[in-house]
């Protein structure tokens, strides 16, 4: 039997104490990390009992206005057309407005449920973004906001480009909207799409309140809506950026915000051609990007 | 459920993010990197479900889909039941977690976790896991067969130049 030194056993017991020490840091870092994740899974649970009561503000107000004014129409046999033309086009606009709020809301149980369905064609991209600028007419010129928006025609691109229409209109239409919502009265937006290697690329930039640095990863999470000062009071559900960010992310792209506090905010998404470049979003195709190495039945 | 009869398989293919499960024989393709899909089998009512999640655990961030191991387990295991599944016949096969030694670290961790993640997650629920071909530093292609839950897996390779 081999007798230990003391020596010997105060070095195997520093050794097994530093060990212990390890563990114990390592410990502390994966509990705080804990406690992080559950502060957030709290407060996604939170914003979610919100979320009831502000959708229901976003569908009564529109449908109200509906009502009101379709009635007013029905009734009055008497109106000019002028007001019957305005009317029609506010009814339209709130119409939209509420068609809009409803299909955010269906996408995002869609992909919460992970039943998204892609649907991939070649789309003309400058109509596409064009349509929804179109929806927004009403509610930009009722706060004198300009909309520019530099074509794929204008820089001379090929405007068709496969992907899911769809999808990257529901995409365009959220960071329009809010492009809007969060400008000052007369300001402008501006829209801009290019194709870069295969990549098409669509930014969308305000002048209006801009989001501060620190709440920049904040503005994707579900039910958010940053109620740091300014921003309070204007519309939406919180749903819309976070909506944009997931269908983006189905689509293979990825979306990037450039904003400070005051200087308004440029969204950019970047989105790959399906079907291209081994994308994954090209199916049985993938043959043509992947070597096989092995083939097995489980 | 056999019906005896010649039907035409009905194809899917599963994009990340998303998740399969229906009644009656589909064929579902799903490509595979760091993801990991789980199949799920139902060895009585002979249905399948498939999930495909690019990270393991929802942090909170952003929209709590099945782009997230934890929720796309659970939502399959939901799915199945409510196809009229009992929990006790279910069966798993475990797929992915693969080119591990395509980058560093980043990769490395988020792959082996995934992995993890499905054995974790189906101990505790308590299902079996038949099959499973997961790590390495290849990329996979699964096409599954949701009535006779075979699935066959080609290992893949990105060509370069692409």
């Amino acid at each position: 039997m081999h007798k230990i030194t003391d020596n010997e056993l105060i070095e195997e017991l520093k050794k097994r104490f530093e060990e212990n020490e390890k563990t114990l840091t390592a410990l502390k870092v994966v509990h705080e990390k804990i406690v992080e994740v559950n502060k957030k899974l709290q407060e996604s649970e939170a914003l979610k009992s919100n979320f009831l009561s502000n959708i229901r503000n976003e569908i009564n107000n529109p449908l109200t206005s509906i009502l009101c004014m379709s009635k007013v129409l029905a009734e009055s046999g008497s109106q000019d057309m002028e007001t019957v033309v305005s009317m029609a086009g506010s009814i339209h606009s709130e119409a939209f407005n509420l068609d809009f709020q409803l299909r955010n809301i269906f996408a995002a149980a869609e992909l919460e449920a992970g039943e998204t369905e892609m649907s991939l064609s070649r789309a003309d991209i400058d109509t596409l973004i064009y349509s929804s600028i179109e929806s927004f007419i009403h509610k930009a010129n009722a706060r004198k906001i300009t909309v520019s928006f530099e074509s794929l025609a204008r820089s001379g691109a090929p405007h068709e480009f496969t992907t899911d229409p769809e999808k990257l209109q529901l995409a365009v239409t959220n960071l329009l909207s809010n492009a809007i919502e969060y400008s000052h009265e007369g300001g402008r937006v501006e829209i801009k799409a290019w194709i870069d290697k295969a990549v098409l690329n669509i930014s969308v930039r305000d002048y209006g309140i801009g989001i501060d640095k620190a709440d920049h990863k904040a503005v994707f999470d579900r039910f958010r809506q940053l109620d740091s000062g300014v921003s309070k009071g204007h519309l939406g559900h919180g749903l819309g950026a976070s909506v944009t960010k997931a269908v983006v992310e189905l689509l293979n792209g990825t979306i990037s915000l450039e904003s400070e506090k005051g200087k308004g905010s440029i969204f950019t998404i970047s989105i790959p051609e399906a079907g291209e470049g081994g994308s994954v979003y090209s199916g049985d195709s993938n043959e043509f990007f992947f070597e096989v190495q092995e083939e097995k039945e489980f | 459920m056999e019906t005896g009869t010649e039907t035409v398989k009905k194809e899917h293919f599963l994009y990340p993010g998303t998740l399969f499960a229906k009644k009656g024989e589909y064929t579902v393709t799903t490509i595979l990197g760091s993801c990991v899909s789980v199949c799920l089998l139902d060895t009585v009512l002979k249905i399948g479900g498939i999930n495909h999640y690019m990270l393991p655990l929802w942090n909170g961030e952003g929209l709590p889909s099945p782009k997230y191991g934890n929720i796309a387990i659970s939502k399959l295991i939901e799915n199945m039941l409510s196809l009229g599944s009992r929990k006790s016949n279910l069966k798993a096969k475990v797929f992915g977690g693969g080119e591990v030694l395509l980058s560093s670290g980043g990769i490395l961790n988020i792959s082996v976790r995934n992995i993890e993640l499905a054995w974790e997650m189906l101990r505790d629920e308590g299902i079996p896991v038949m099959s499973s071909d997961v790590g390495g530093n290849l990329g996979r292609k699964l096409i599954f067969n949701t009535e006779s839950g075979t699935v066959l897996l080609r290992k893949v390779q990105k060509t370069l130049g692409k």
